[in-house]
Protein backbone atom coordinates (compact mmCIF):
# COMPACT_ATOMS: atom_id res chain seq x y z
CA UNK A 1 0.00 0.00 0.00
CA UNK A 2 1.44 3.76 -0.69
CA UNK A 3 2.47 5.63 1.91
CA UNK A 4 0.54 8.71 2.24
CA UNK A 5 2.74 10.35 4.38
CA UNK A 6 6.08 10.08 2.10
CA UNK A 7 3.98 11.02 -0.68
CA UNK A 8 2.25 14.43 0.71
CA UNK A 9 6.03 14.55 2.54
CA UNK A 10 7.13 15.40 -0.82
CA UNK A 11 4.85 17.68 -2.01
CA UNK A 12 4.76 19.54 0.67
CA UNK A 13 9.00 20.22 1.33
CA UNK A 14 8.97 20.84 -2.49
CA UNK A 15 6.62 23.54 -1.89
CA UNK A 16 4.63 21.66 -4.77
CA UNK A 17 0.96 22.53 -2.26
CA UNK A 18 1.10 24.49 0.55
CA UNK A 19 -0.48 22.80 4.13
CA UNK A 20 -3.19 24.83 3.59
CA UNK A 21 -4.01 23.91 0.26
CA UNK A 22 -3.70 20.61 0.67
CA UNK A 23 -6.18 21.08 4.58
CA UNK A 24 -8.78 22.46 2.14
CA UNK A 25 -8.41 19.97 -0.03
CA UNK A 26 -8.74 17.18 3.41
CA UNK A 27 -11.84 19.06 4.94
CA UNK A 28 -13.58 18.70 1.27
CA UNK A 29 -13.07 15.21 0.99
CA UNK A 30 -14.07 14.56 4.69
CA UNK A 31 -17.14 16.45 4.24
CA UNK A 32 -17.93 14.23 0.92
CA UNK A 33 -16.81 10.73 3.04
CA UNK A 34 -19.21 11.92 5.66
CA UNK A 35 -22.04 12.39 3.16
CA UNK A 36 -21.49 8.63 2.11
CA UNK A 37 -20.21 6.96 5.00
CA UNK A 38 -21.43 8.91 8.50
CA UNK A 39 -17.14 8.33 9.71
CA UNK A 40 -17.56 12.34 11.26
CA UNK A 41 -18.53 13.11 14.61
CA UNK A 42 -17.67 16.87 13.87
CA UNK A 43 -15.41 18.22 11.26
CA UNK A 44 -13.40 21.12 12.59
CA UNK A 45 -12.69 23.35 9.45
CA UNK A 46 -12.43 26.35 10.87
CA UNK A 47 -9.90 25.25 13.61
CA UNK A 48 -7.62 22.78 10.64
CA UNK A 49 -7.79 25.72 8.56
CA UNK A 50 -6.51 28.00 10.90
CA UNK A 51 -3.71 25.82 12.09
CA UNK A 52 -2.91 25.38 8.62
CA UNK A 53 -2.12 28.62 7.84
CA UNK A 54 0.12 28.76 11.21
CA UNK A 55 1.75 25.87 9.72
CA UNK A 56 2.80 27.42 6.92
CA UNK A 57 5.01 29.60 8.26
CA UNK A 58 6.98 27.19 10.02
CA UNK A 59 9.49 24.81 9.64
CA UNK A 60 8.57 21.09 9.01
CA UNK A 61 10.45 19.79 12.52
CA UNK A 62 8.72 16.18 11.82
CA UNK A 63 7.24 14.37 9.38
CA UNK A 64 3.90 14.94 9.98
CA UNK A 65 4.49 18.87 10.13
CA UNK A 66 1.03 19.51 7.94
CA UNK A 67 -0.23 16.58 7.17
CA UNK A 68 -4.44 16.49 7.94
CA UNK A 69 -5.26 13.72 10.28
CA UNK A 70 -8.32 12.97 12.49
CA UNK A 71 -8.94 11.44 16.16
CA UNK A 72 -11.78 9.16 17.44
CA UNK A 73 -14.37 10.90 19.36
CA UNK A 74 -13.45 9.36 22.70
CA UNK A 75 -9.87 11.60 22.21
CA UNK A 76 -10.22 14.53 24.37
CA UNK A 77 -9.36 18.04 22.07
CA UNK A 78 -9.20 21.36 23.62
CA UNK A 79 -11.89 23.64 22.35
CA UNK A 80 -13.27 21.08 20.00
CA UNK A 81 -16.46 19.23 20.97
CA UNK A 82 -15.46 15.18 22.11
CA UNK A 83 -19.18 13.17 22.32
CA UNK A 84 -17.83 9.85 22.15
CA UNK A 85 -20.46 9.05 20.15
CA UNK A 86 -22.61 9.57 22.95
CA UNK A 87 -25.79 11.72 23.57
CA UNK A 88 -24.80 11.92 27.20
CA UNK A 89 -21.67 14.08 26.39
CA UNK A 90 -23.64 16.47 23.61
CA UNK A 91 -22.22 19.49 23.20
CA UNK A 92 -19.57 18.82 25.78
CA UNK A 93 -16.13 20.98 24.86
CA UNK A 94 -12.34 19.52 26.92
CA UNK A 95 -10.55 22.24 28.05
CA UNK A 96 -7.30 20.20 27.67
CA UNK A 97 -5.82 17.85 25.36
CA UNK A 98 -5.51 13.95 25.80
CA UNK A 99 -1.43 13.08 25.09
CA UNK A 100 -2.04 11.87 22.19
CA UNK A 101 -3.67 14.96 20.51
CA UNK A 102 -0.82 16.65 22.28
CA UNK A 103 1.73 14.95 20.90
CA UNK A 104 0.68 15.14 17.68
CA UNK A 105 -0.46 18.66 17.66
CA UNK A 106 3.49 19.67 18.81
CA UNK A 107 4.52 17.38 15.31
CA UNK A 108 2.86 19.85 13.24
CA UNK A 109 0.23 17.50 12.57
CA UNK A 110 -3.56 19.25 11.48
CA UNK A 111 -6.50 17.88 13.24
CA UNK A 112 -9.27 18.21 10.89
CA UNK A 113 -11.81 16.45 12.95
CA UNK A 114 -13.11 13.48 15.25
CA UNK A 115 -14.37 10.46 13.83
CA UNK A 116 -17.32 8.59 14.39
CA UNK A 117 -17.38 5.11 16.52
CA UNK A 118 -19.36 3.04 18.81
CA UNK A 119 -20.91 4.88 21.98
CA UNK A 120 -17.90 4.59 24.63
CA UNK A 121 -16.10 2.60 22.31
CA UNK A 122 -18.51 -0.38 23.20
CA UNK A 123 -19.33 -2.17 20.17
CA UNK A 124 -17.50 -3.92 17.22
CA UNK A 125 -19.64 -2.38 14.21
CA UNK A 126 -20.13 1.57 14.62
CA UNK A 127 -24.35 0.48 15.15
CA UNK A 128 -24.34 2.17 18.55
CA UNK A 129 -23.05 5.53 17.79
CA UNK A 130 -26.10 7.81 18.92
CA UNK A 131 -24.93 10.32 16.11
CA UNK A 132 -25.82 7.43 13.32
CA UNK A 133 -23.97 4.14 11.67
CA UNK A 134 -21.11 4.13 10.20
CA UNK A 135 -20.97 2.64 6.41
CA UNK A 136 -18.49 0.66 5.14
CA UNK A 137 -16.74 2.95 2.35
CA UNK A 138 -16.21 0.05 0.22
CA UNK A 139 -19.67 -1.18 -0.01
CA UNK A 140 -22.27 1.20 2.32
CA UNK A 141 -24.37 -1.55 2.74
CA UNK A 142 -21.83 -2.98 5.07
CA UNK A 143 -20.36 -2.21 8.74
CA UNK A 144 -16.67 -0.29 8.91
CA UNK A 145 -16.58 -2.45 11.98
CA UNK A 146 -15.95 -0.61 15.60
CA UNK A 147 -15.47 0.48 18.06
CA UNK A 148 -13.31 2.63 15.27
CA UNK A 149 -15.30 2.27 12.47
CA UNK A 150 -15.24 6.11 11.65
CA UNK A 151 -11.35 6.76 12.02
CA UNK A 152 -11.19 3.20 9.53
CA UNK A 153 -13.48 4.41 7.32
CA UNK A 154 -12.16 8.14 6.92
CA UNK A 155 -8.96 6.66 6.41
CA UNK A 156 -9.87 4.03 3.77
CA UNK A 157 -11.79 6.69 1.64
CA UNK A 158 -8.64 9.30 1.93
CA UNK A 159 -10.54 11.36 4.07
CA UNK A 160 -7.62 11.47 6.81
CA UNK A 161 -3.75 10.88 6.32
CA UNK A 162 -4.20 8.86 9.38
CA UNK A 163 -6.28 8.31 12.41
CA UNK A 164 -5.96 7.45 16.10
CA UNK A 165 -8.44 4.74 17.45
CA UNK A 166 -8.57 2.84 20.27
CA UNK A 167 -8.55 -1.16 20.74
CA UNK A 168 -9.67 -2.87 23.94
CA UNK A 169 -10.61 -6.10 22.58
CA UNK A 170 -10.14 -5.43 18.94
CA UNK A 171 -11.75 -1.56 18.01
CA UNK A 172 -8.18 -0.75 15.99
CA UNK A 173 -7.55 -4.00 13.81
CA UNK A 174 -11.15 -5.32 13.31
CA UNK A 175 -12.53 -2.39 11.47
CA UNK A 176 -9.32 -2.06 9.85
CA UNK A 177 -9.42 -5.62 8.55
CA UNK A 178 -13.00 -4.75 6.86
CA UNK A 179 -11.89 -1.25 5.85
CA UNK A 180 -8.38 -2.40 4.14
CA UNK A 181 -6.49 -0.20 6.17
CA UNK A 182 -3.72 -0.92 8.81
CA UNK A 183 -4.35 -1.01 11.97
CA UNK A 184 -1.88 -1.42 15.55
CA UNK A 185 -2.95 -2.25 18.39
CA UNK A 186 0.14 -1.42 20.91
CA UNK A 187 1.22 -2.70 23.95
CA UNK A 188 -0.89 -1.81 26.80
CA UNK A 189 0.38 1.36 28.56
CA UNK A 190 2.74 2.18 25.25
CA UNK A 191 0.61 4.99 24.52
CA UNK A 192 -0.67 7.03 27.12
CA UNK A 193 -4.24 7.15 27.53
CA UNK A 194 -4.45 10.49 29.33
CA UNK A 195 -7.32 12.12 28.17
CA UNK A 196 -8.56 8.83 26.53
CA UNK A 197 -12.11 8.17 27.66
CA UNK A 198 -11.69 4.67 29.93
CA UNK A 199 -13.33 1.76 29.00
CA UNK A 200 -12.12 -0.93 30.38
CA UNK A 201 -9.14 -0.10 31.87
CA UNK A 202 -7.12 -2.48 32.26
CA UNK A 203 -7.71 -3.38 28.41
CA UNK A 204 -7.65 -0.10 26.64
CA UNK A 205 -4.84 1.13 24.27
CA UNK A 206 -4.29 3.64 21.87
CA UNK A 207 -3.23 3.40 18.13
CA UNK A 208 -2.91 4.21 15.02
CA UNK A 209 -4.93 3.75 11.81
CA UNK A 210 -2.76 4.51 8.37
CA UNK A 211 -3.10 3.15 4.78
CA UNK A 212 0.72 1.87 5.30
CA UNK A 213 2.79 -0.10 7.60
CA UNK A 214 5.26 2.59 7.42
CA UNK A 215 3.02 5.05 8.20
CA UNK A 216 1.45 3.28 11.13
CA UNK A 217 5.35 3.19 12.30
CA UNK A 218 5.86 6.80 11.87
CA UNK A 219 2.49 7.79 13.58
CA UNK A 220 3.92 5.47 16.72
CA UNK A 221 6.84 7.06 17.00
CA UNK A 222 5.01 10.59 17.59
CA UNK A 223 2.75 9.05 20.50
CA UNK A 224 4.23 6.15 21.92
CA UNK A 225 6.26 6.93 25.45
CA UNK A 226 5.42 7.48 29.06
CA UNK A 227 3.31 10.27 30.07
CA UNK A 228 3.34 11.77 33.68
CA UNK A 229 -0.19 11.68 33.29
CA UNK A 230 -0.65 7.86 32.96
CA UNK A 231 0.73 5.99 35.81
CA UNK A 232 0.16 3.06 33.54
CA UNK A 233 1.95 4.24 30.71
CA UNK A 234 5.72 2.73 29.74
CA UNK A 235 8.73 3.76 30.62
CA UNK A 236 11.12 4.26 27.94
CA UNK A 237 13.37 4.17 26.17
CA UNK A 238 11.55 2.82 23.42
CA UNK A 239 13.35 3.27 19.57
CA UNK A 240 12.45 4.24 16.60
CA UNK A 241 9.42 2.07 14.78
CA UNK A 242 10.47 3.05 11.76
CA UNK A 243 13.88 1.74 11.90
CA UNK A 244 12.24 -2.27 11.67
CA UNK A 245 10.23 -1.27 8.47
CA UNK A 246 12.10 -2.92 5.67
CA UNK A 247 14.40 -5.56 7.89
CA UNK A 248 15.07 -8.99 6.67
CA UNK A 249 12.39 -11.71 7.98
CA UNK A 250 15.62 -14.38 7.11
CA UNK A 251 15.09 -16.65 10.62
CA UNK A 252 12.23 -15.72 11.70
CA UNK A 253 9.71 -18.17 12.75
CA UNK A 254 6.19 -17.48 12.55
CA UNK A 255 3.63 -19.29 14.66
CA UNK A 256 -0.23 -19.62 13.34
CA UNK A 257 -2.66 -20.99 16.07
CA UNK A 258 -4.27 -24.26 15.32
CA UNK A 259 -7.31 -23.25 17.28
CA UNK A 260 -7.86 -20.12 15.19
CA UNK A 261 -7.11 -21.95 12.09
CA UNK A 262 -10.02 -24.57 13.66
CA UNK A 263 -12.45 -21.67 13.73
CA UNK A 264 -12.11 -20.42 9.62
CA UNK A 265 -14.09 -21.62 6.77
CA UNK A 266 -11.67 -23.13 3.97
CA UNK A 267 -12.04 -19.64 1.56
CA UNK A 268 -10.39 -17.79 4.80
CA UNK A 269 -8.20 -20.21 5.48
CA UNK A 270 -6.35 -20.47 2.15
CA UNK A 271 -6.18 -16.84 2.34
CA UNK A 272 -4.50 -16.57 5.32
CA UNK A 273 -1.85 -19.42 4.78
CA UNK A 274 -1.35 -18.55 1.56
CA UNK A 275 -0.26 -15.19 2.44
CA UNK A 276 1.84 -16.75 5.14
CA UNK A 277 3.50 -18.68 2.29
CA UNK A 278 5.10 -16.00 0.59
CA UNK A 279 7.40 -14.89 3.94
CA UNK A 280 8.97 -18.84 3.33
CA UNK A 281 10.58 -17.51 0.01
CA UNK A 282 12.21 -14.76 1.89
CA UNK A 283 13.79 -16.98 5.08
CA UNK A 284 10.53 -17.33 7.12
CA UNK A 285 9.16 -20.17 8.75
CA UNK A 286 5.78 -21.29 9.41
CA UNK A 287 4.63 -23.70 12.06
CA UNK A 288 1.68 -24.22 13.55
CA UNK A 289 1.10 -23.39 17.33
CA UNK A 290 -1.16 -24.11 19.86
CA UNK A 291 -2.98 -21.58 22.30
CA UNK A 292 -5.40 -23.68 24.24
CA UNK A 293 -7.31 -21.24 26.27
CA UNK A 294 -8.55 -19.29 23.27
CA UNK A 295 -12.04 -21.08 23.83
CA UNK A 296 -12.24 -19.10 26.87
CA UNK A 297 -11.10 -15.83 25.68
CA UNK A 298 -14.54 -14.54 24.71
CA UNK A 299 -16.05 -15.06 27.91
CA UNK A 300 -13.13 -13.91 29.67
CA UNK A 301 -13.53 -10.63 28.01
CA UNK A 302 -17.14 -10.10 28.18
CA UNK A 303 -17.10 -10.70 31.52
CA UNK A 304 -14.22 -8.24 32.49
CA UNK A 305 -14.64 -5.36 30.18
CA UNK A 306 -18.22 -4.63 31.18
CA UNK A 307 -16.87 -5.06 35.17
CA UNK A 308 -14.42 -2.46 34.46
CA UNK A 309 -16.74 -0.45 31.78
CA UNK A 310 -19.74 -0.48 34.92
CA UNK A 311 -17.02 1.39 36.72
CA UNK A 312 -16.01 3.81 34.73
CA UNK A 313 -19.24 4.37 33.68
CA UNK A 314 -20.52 5.54 36.65
CA UNK A 315 -19.01 9.54 36.23
CA UNK A 316 -21.82 9.96 33.91
CA UNK A 317 -24.60 11.23 36.03
CA UNK A 318 -25.06 14.80 34.18
CA UNK A 319 -23.38 16.41 37.34
CA UNK A 320 -20.22 18.10 35.95
CA UNK A 321 -20.72 17.59 32.01
CA UNK A 322 -23.81 16.09 29.85
CA UNK A 323 -27.20 17.14 29.83
CA UNK A 324 -29.07 17.58 32.80
CA UNK A 325 -32.90 16.94 33.33
CA UNK A 326 -34.36 20.09 35.22
CA UNK A 327 -36.42 19.89 38.28
CA UNK A 328 -35.95 16.24 39.22
CA UNK A 329 -37.38 15.15 42.62
CA UNK A 330 -33.84 14.31 44.36
CA UNK A 331 -30.45 13.86 43.31
CA UNK A 332 -31.39 9.85 43.06
CA UNK A 333 -34.00 11.00 40.12
CA UNK A 334 -31.19 13.06 38.58
CA UNK A 335 -28.98 10.30 38.05
CA UNK A 336 -31.56 7.72 37.37
CA UNK A 337 -33.00 9.92 34.58
CA UNK A 338 -30.07 11.32 32.89
CA UNK A 339 -28.34 8.11 32.65
CA UNK A 340 -31.12 6.17 31.11
CA UNK A 341 -31.56 9.35 29.27
CA UNK A 342 -28.31 9.74 27.97
CA UNK A 343 -26.44 6.17 27.63
CA UNK A 344 -27.01 4.27 24.89
CA UNK A 345 -28.69 0.35 24.29
CA UNK A 346 -24.83 -1.24 24.18
CA UNK A 347 -23.56 1.08 27.21
CA UNK A 348 -26.82 0.23 29.19
CA UNK A 349 -26.20 -3.40 28.67
CA UNK A 350 -22.57 -3.48 29.71
CA UNK A 351 -23.59 -1.85 32.64
CA UNK A 352 -25.98 -3.55 33.44
CA UNK A 353 -23.93 -7.12 32.74
CA UNK A 354 -20.90 -5.63 34.73
CA UNK A 355 -22.96 -4.40 37.71
CA UNK A 356 -23.89 -7.87 38.19
CA UNK A 357 -20.70 -9.71 37.65
CA UNK A 358 -19.07 -7.96 40.62
CA UNK A 359 -21.98 -7.86 42.81
CA UNK A 360 -22.11 -10.05 46.36
CA UNK A 361 -22.52 -13.63 45.89
CA UNK A 362 -21.48 -13.66 41.78
CA UNK A 363 -18.47 -12.14 42.42
CA UNK A 364 -15.91 -15.27 42.77
CA UNK A 365 -18.36 -17.18 40.51
CA UNK A 366 -17.77 -14.60 37.51
CA UNK A 367 -15.24 -11.77 38.09
CA UNK A 368 -12.56 -13.44 40.13
CA UNK A 369 -12.98 -17.00 37.86
CA UNK A 370 -12.37 -14.84 34.58
CA UNK A 371 -9.17 -12.95 36.25
CA UNK A 372 -7.84 -16.56 36.62
CA UNK A 373 -8.70 -17.58 33.11
CA UNK A 374 -6.63 -13.88 31.99
CA UNK A 375 -3.61 -15.37 33.55
CA UNK A 376 -3.96 -18.58 31.59
CA UNK A 377 -4.45 -17.01 28.56
CA UNK A 378 -1.50 -14.82 29.48
CA UNK A 379 1.06 -18.23 29.88
CA UNK A 380 -1.06 -19.38 26.53
CA UNK A 381 0.82 -16.63 24.64
CA UNK A 382 4.41 -16.39 26.90
CA UNK A 383 4.54 -20.47 26.13
CA UNK A 384 3.79 -19.87 22.13
CA UNK A 385 6.45 -17.11 22.41
CA UNK A 386 9.25 -19.14 23.08
CA UNK A 387 9.32 -21.27 20.22
CA UNK A 388 7.94 -18.12 17.93
CA UNK A 389 8.75 -14.80 17.32
CA UNK A 390 5.57 -13.52 15.63
CA UNK A 391 1.87 -15.41 15.73
CA UNK A 392 0.00 -15.04 12.79
CA UNK A 393 -3.42 -15.73 12.03
CA UNK A 394 -6.99 -13.77 10.86
CA UNK A 395 -8.31 -10.62 12.32
CA UNK A 396 -11.78 -11.67 11.37
CA UNK A 397 -13.95 -14.45 11.23
CA UNK A 398 -15.51 -13.07 7.66
CA UNK A 399 -15.40 -9.85 5.48
CA UNK A 400 -17.58 -7.21 6.86
CA UNK A 401 -21.15 -8.15 7.85
CA UNK A 402 -24.56 -6.31 6.28
CA UNK A 403 -25.38 -3.34 8.89
CA UNK A 404 -28.46 -4.49 10.93
CA UNK A 405 -27.09 -8.12 10.26
CA UNK A 406 -26.47 -8.98 13.58
CA UNK A 407 -29.02 -8.33 16.34
CA UNK A 408 -28.04 -10.84 19.14
CA UNK A 409 -25.17 -9.11 21.13
CA UNK A 410 -23.92 -12.82 21.20
CA UNK A 411 -23.75 -12.97 17.88
CA UNK A 412 -21.63 -9.21 17.49
CA UNK A 413 -19.63 -10.28 20.34
CA UNK A 414 -18.36 -13.60 18.55
CA UNK A 415 -16.82 -11.22 15.76
CA UNK A 416 -13.83 -10.57 18.15
CA UNK A 417 -13.14 -13.99 18.69
CA UNK A 418 -9.37 -13.57 17.17
CA UNK A 419 -8.84 -10.01 18.87
CA UNK A 420 -9.58 -10.12 22.08
CA UNK A 421 -7.30 -13.21 23.40
CA UNK A 422 -4.41 -10.71 22.65
CA UNK A 423 -6.07 -7.58 24.19
CA UNK A 424 -6.13 -9.79 27.51
CA UNK A 425 -2.55 -10.52 27.43
CA UNK A 426 -1.80 -7.18 26.87
CA UNK A 427 0.25 -7.89 23.58
CA UNK A 428 0.71 -5.79 20.48
CA UNK A 429 -1.06 -6.46 17.15
CA UNK A 430 -1.62 -5.64 13.88
CA UNK A 431 -3.81 -6.01 10.94
CA UNK A 432 -2.95 -5.79 7.21
CA UNK A 433 -5.34 -5.94 4.23
CA UNK A 434 -3.90 -9.38 2.01
CA UNK A 435 -6.75 -9.60 -0.21
CA UNK A 436 -10.53 -9.19 -0.64
CA UNK A 437 -13.67 -11.16 -1.32
CA UNK A 438 -16.90 -9.90 -3.13
CA UNK A 439 -15.10 -6.28 -2.90
CA UNK A 440 -14.42 -6.33 0.65
CA UNK A 441 -10.76 -6.54 2.56
CA UNK A 442 -9.26 -9.33 4.06
CA UNK A 443 -7.11 -8.26 6.74
CA UNK A 444 -4.56 -10.71 8.49
CA UNK A 445 -3.34 -10.57 11.85
CA UNK A 446 0.26 -10.42 13.53
CA UNK A 447 0.91 -10.57 17.11
CA UNK A 448 4.06 -10.04 19.43
CA UNK A 449 5.06 -10.62 22.67
CA UNK A 450 4.67 -7.29 24.85
CA UNK A 451 6.97 -4.19 23.56
CA UNK A 452 7.52 -6.14 20.27
CA UNK A 453 5.91 -3.62 18.06
CA UNK A 454 9.58 -3.77 16.14
CA UNK A 455 8.98 -7.40 14.99
CA UNK A 456 5.26 -6.37 13.85
CA UNK A 457 6.17 -3.34 11.45
CA UNK A 458 9.17 -5.84 10.27
CA UNK A 459 7.00 -9.18 8.58
CA UNK A 460 4.23 -6.54 8.19
CA UNK A 461 5.90 -4.32 5.86
CA UNK A 462 7.91 -7.77 3.93
CA UNK A 463 4.22 -9.00 3.78
CA UNK A 464 2.83 -5.81 2.52
CA UNK A 465 5.83 -5.47 0.22
CA UNK A 466 5.15 -9.26 -1.51
CA UNK A 467 1.63 -9.06 -1.91
CA UNK A 468 0.81 -5.10 -2.81
CA UNK A 469 -2.80 -4.87 -1.69
CA UNK A 470 -4.73 -2.47 -2.90
CA UNK A 471 -8.76 -2.18 -3.86
CA UNK B 1 -28.66 -18.21 35.72
CA UNK B 2 -32.48 -16.65 35.16
CA UNK B 3 -33.39 -13.25 37.04
CA UNK B 4 -36.21 -13.27 39.02
CA UNK B 5 -38.01 -9.91 38.74
CA UNK B 6 -36.32 -8.35 42.09
CA UNK B 7 -32.98 -9.48 41.18
CA UNK B 8 -33.17 -7.12 38.22
CA UNK B 9 -34.65 -4.35 39.42
CA UNK B 10 -31.91 -4.70 42.75
CA UNK B 11 -29.24 -4.96 39.62
CA UNK B 12 -30.74 -2.01 38.21
CA UNK B 13 -30.50 0.12 41.54
CA UNK B 14 -26.69 -0.99 41.06
CA UNK B 15 -26.24 0.09 37.77
CA UNK B 16 -28.36 3.73 38.28
CA UNK B 17 -30.67 3.07 35.08
CA UNK B 18 -34.50 2.68 35.13
CA UNK B 19 -36.29 0.92 32.29
CA UNK B 20 -39.32 0.54 31.22
CA UNK B 21 -40.82 -3.02 31.23
CA UNK B 22 -40.19 -3.93 27.96
CA UNK B 23 -36.19 -3.01 28.38
CA UNK B 24 -36.27 -5.12 31.47
CA UNK B 25 -37.22 -7.69 29.70
CA UNK B 26 -35.02 -7.33 26.75
CA UNK B 27 -31.72 -6.89 28.82
CA UNK B 28 -32.31 -9.22 31.28
CA UNK B 29 -32.53 -12.02 28.44
CA UNK B 30 -29.78 -10.72 26.46
CA UNK B 31 -27.73 -10.62 29.81
CA UNK B 32 -28.68 -14.33 30.04
CA UNK B 33 -27.48 -14.98 26.99
CA UNK B 34 -24.04 -13.95 27.71
CA UNK B 35 -23.86 -15.61 31.55
CA UNK B 36 -25.23 -19.17 29.58
CA UNK B 37 -22.12 -18.81 26.99
CA UNK B 38 -20.09 -17.65 30.36
CA UNK B 39 -21.02 -20.45 32.34
CA UNK B 40 -18.36 -22.95 30.86
CA UNK B 41 -15.47 -20.82 32.69
CA UNK B 42 -16.82 -22.18 35.73
CA UNK B 43 -15.21 -25.37 34.53
CA UNK B 44 -11.85 -24.55 33.99
CA UNK B 45 -9.25 -25.79 36.46
CA UNK B 46 -7.97 -22.30 37.84
CA UNK B 47 -6.38 -24.09 41.22
CA UNK B 48 -3.50 -22.44 42.60
CA UNK B 49 -3.74 -19.77 39.49
CA UNK B 50 -3.08 -16.53 40.45
CA UNK B 51 -5.93 -13.64 39.48
CA UNK B 52 -4.52 -10.87 36.81
CA UNK B 53 -5.62 -7.44 37.05
CA UNK B 54 -3.05 -5.17 35.71
CA UNK B 55 -1.12 -7.03 32.72
CA UNK B 56 2.20 -5.01 32.54
CA UNK B 57 3.67 -5.96 35.98
CA UNK B 58 2.62 -2.63 37.61
CA UNK B 59 1.77 -1.57 40.92
CA UNK B 60 1.73 0.65 43.78
CA UNK B 61 3.03 3.53 41.10
CA UNK B 62 3.30 6.75 43.57
CA UNK B 63 4.55 10.03 42.61
CA UNK B 64 5.17 12.98 44.52
CA UNK B 65 2.38 15.15 45.82
CA UNK B 66 3.20 18.41 44.23
CA UNK B 67 0.37 20.41 42.72
CA UNK B 68 1.00 21.55 38.98
CA UNK B 69 -0.26 24.65 37.03
CA UNK B 70 -2.87 22.75 34.92
CA UNK B 71 -4.20 21.52 38.48
CA UNK B 72 -4.56 25.15 39.86
CA UNK B 73 -6.04 26.42 36.45
CA UNK B 74 -8.45 23.51 36.02
CA UNK B 75 -11.07 24.00 38.70
CA UNK B 76 -12.79 26.80 37.58
CA UNK B 77 -12.96 25.35 33.75
CA UNK B 78 -14.31 22.65 34.96
CA UNK B 79 -17.34 23.77 37.09
CA UNK B 80 -17.96 25.60 33.33
CA UNK B 81 -18.70 22.25 31.79
CA UNK B 82 -21.63 21.60 34.30
CA UNK B 83 -25.32 22.29 33.39
CA UNK B 84 -26.21 22.73 37.02
CA UNK B 85 -26.54 25.55 39.02
CA UNK B 86 -23.16 26.46 40.32
CA UNK B 87 -22.85 28.61 43.38
CA UNK B 88 -19.20 29.12 45.32
CA UNK B 89 -17.13 27.53 43.25
CA UNK B 90 -19.74 24.41 43.76
CA UNK B 91 -22.15 22.54 41.92
CA UNK B 92 -25.35 22.76 43.50
CA UNK B 93 -27.31 19.15 43.59
CA UNK B 94 -31.15 18.28 44.38
CA UNK B 95 -31.96 16.95 47.92
CA UNK B 96 -30.67 13.95 48.49
CA UNK B 97 -33.82 12.73 50.04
Amino acid sequence: MISKIKVLRELLDNKKVSILELTQEYIEKAKATQKKTNAFTYIAEHEALEAAASADTQEASSPLHGLPYSLKDIISTKGIPTTASSKMLEGYVPTFDATVAERLKASGAILIGKNNCDEFAMGGSNENSAYGVVKNPHNTSKVPGGSSGGSAAAVADGASVFSIGTDTGGSIRQPAAFCGVVGTKVTYGLVPRHGVMAMASSFDTVGPITSSVYDSAVVLDHIAGQSSHDMTSIKGPLGSYVDAIGKSVDGMTIGVPKEYLELLDESMKTTIMSSLDLLKAKGATIKVVSLPQTKHALSTYYILVPAEASSNMSRYDGLRYGPTVTEPKNLEELYLANRTNGLGDEVKRRILLGSFVLSHGYYDAYYLQAQKVRTLIIQDFANAFKDVDVIAGPVTPSVAFDIGGKKDPMDLYKEDVFTIPASCAGIPGMSIPVSSKGGLPIGLQLLAPQQGEGRLFTVASMLEELIGFSL
Amino acid sequence: MKFTKEQFKKLEELSKLRLSVEDELRYATDIEGVLAYAEELSAVDTTGVLPTSQVTGLSNIQRTDDVTQQELESGSTLLAHSNQEVEMKQIKVPNVL
